[in-house]
């Protein structure tokens, strides 16, 4: 049974190394979430079920992307459509009960059941498929971690909900930050750093040499276990958060020698979203250590941090991602197919618009948090305009070529 | 005469420097002429890129475990 059941999941469908269907549903599944979650600050302020929301985007996103790039990359088995949709859907259900529950409905009890569950078979499927790859032993490795974060945040978050739903002691209530952090900085950060040496040369069209031996992401790697370890210790919360800073100063360096030997003439639209982005981590880093002395400035760090670095950073990458999903669709429904170049098909005038709202959102909710309190609102509609913005843009891109026109003037959908 | 035909052994590179062999080697080639590259992995993102330039192409699983890549350009 559990043999018939890995065989079902795991083997991969004929020669194909891709599946543009599964990962773009769920990559827009991400997004519903990404727009509850700009919704829910825009109207209610920072709330645990906003940041919810957020994390359900990140998750969904992650499971979206890993499920596209590992095959690829490292020739891991590709997955039926239905195998990563099961598991996005998982997750869709344990974070809408559990934004419901911090909105006031009974419900922690189910939303940590089914968001442990689901995590278990999505963190084991992962790690079998990390196993099964044969190339990218330095990517297979960081992700690897980035899953053991993700593990660990979700088992902690589990436990909470245990006790919000009246189960458990409310000690527990006690790891919080390092649920927040393990999330944060161990999962979607370091997923990010070891997508990135991948997406910064392929989107510019540049030579990788620039990053080396990529020594500097196993300084993230120590950065994040002895913060981890010591968030209650502040002198090793401030050496983990140095060699954090110092890894993510030295990577975006990395970064731009490598766009400064690109074939492309301009840097496109994702690597701008991504160098915002960027600016952004390395800017939360610093306030996260400014606030081991000024504990005023914690909520700060976690709005760069969500809504700046690993927000902007997925949105950013979404363009070029939603892009080839929606082209691979098209081009496996249609093979002869003249479809619009993907290099111009992003509306640029309001993706550019979106980022502009919303890293000045993330800059002005930061910066009200902790002077002006009362005033964080404004940031937050200028965030939510950016967002929407994003996810339109990102929709008008998806639905050129999905929604295309066919010769005879009928408009088809994709099947897969 | 015949087209110009570049031979392109990309086996053992990491991503993205397949990509960059093939479309500077593409930008070099003459209108009709081909290449022809062995690779270890299907290069996805690089078809967009050939299909913006109008070029055809197939990509196929080799008898070696990888792929046999083959794009022409057209006139």
């Amino acid at each position: 049974m559990a043999g018939a059941l890995f065989a079902y999941v795991m083997i991969g469908l004929g020669d194909r190394v891709s599946d543009p269907v599964g990962s773009g549903w769920v990559l827009a599944g991400s997004l519903l979430f990404f727009l509850t979650g700009c919704m829910l600050l825009a109207i209610g302020g920072t709330s645990l079920g906003a940041l919810h929301a957020f994390a359900a985007f990140l998750v969904l996103a992650v499971v979206a992307a890993l499920n596209q790039l590992l095959p690829v990359l490292t020739h891991a088995p590709v997955a039926r459509p239905q195998s990563v949709i099961a598991v996005a859907t998982g997750f869709a259900i344990g974070f809408s009960l559990l934004i419901a529950a911090f909105y006031g409905a009974p419900m922690f009890g189910a939303a940590g059941i089914v968001l442990a569950l689901t995590a278990i078979a999505w963190v084991l499927w992962n790690m079998v498929r990390l196993w099964a790859g044969r190339d990218e032993r330095e990517t297979r490795v960081l992700v690897a971690f980035a899953t053991i974060a993700f593990a660990g945040a979700v088992g902690i978050g589990a436990l909470m909900t245990c006790t919000l739903g009246g189960r458990c002691s409310a000690q527990i209530v006690g790891l919080a930050p390092l649920h927040a952090f393990l999330a944060v900085a161990g999962f979607a950060s370091l997923l990010i750093v070891a997508v990135s040496f991948r997406f910064v040369p392929m989107f510019a069209v540049a030579h990788g040499d620039a990053y080396g031996r990529r020594a500097m992401q196993w300084v993230a790697v120590a950065g994040v276990a002895v913060a981890a370890g010591s968030l209650h210790w502040p002198l090793g919360l401030r050496l983990g958060l140095l060699e954090l800073l110092a890894s993510a100063i030295s990577i975006g360096a990395s970064h731009m020698r490598t766009l400064a030997t690109r074939l492309r003439k301009r840097v496109d639209v994702s690597l701008r979203y991504g160098s915002v982005a960027w600016c952004l981590a390395i800017v939360a880093i610093f306030v996260a250590l400014a606030a081991t002395w000024q504990t005023g400035l914690q909520t700060a760090a976690v709005i760069l941090a969500v809504l700046g670095w690993i927000s902007i950073t997925i949105l950013g990458y979404a363009y070029k991602v939603a892009g080839f999903l929606a082209w691979q669709v098209a081009k496996e429904r249609d093979p002869a197919a003249q479809l619009p170049a993907l290099s111009t098909a992003v509306h640029l005038p309001l993706a550019y618009a979106a980022l502009a709202f919303l890293g000045a959102g993330t800059c002005i909710a930061a910066f009200c948090s902790f002077v002006f309190p009362d005033h964080v609102g404004v940031g937050y509609g200028l965030y939510a305009i950016g967002g929407l913005a994003a996810v339109v843009a990102l929709a008008k891109l998806a639905s050129l070529y999905i929604l295309r026109r066919q010769p005879n003037g009928t408009s088809v959908r994709a099947t897969g | 005469m015949e087209p110009q035909c570049v031979q392109l052994d990309n086996r053992g590179l990491s991503p993205p420097e397949p990509m960059l062999r093939i479309l500077m080697a593409l930008d070099a080639l003459e209108p009709s002429g081909k290449i022809v590259a062995k690779m270890d992995r299907r290069p996805m993102f690089l078809f967009p890129e050939l299909d913006e330039r109008g070029c055809t192409y197939t990509c196929d699983p080799d008898d070696e475990g990888g792929f046999l890549l083959v794009i022409e350009k057209k006139r």
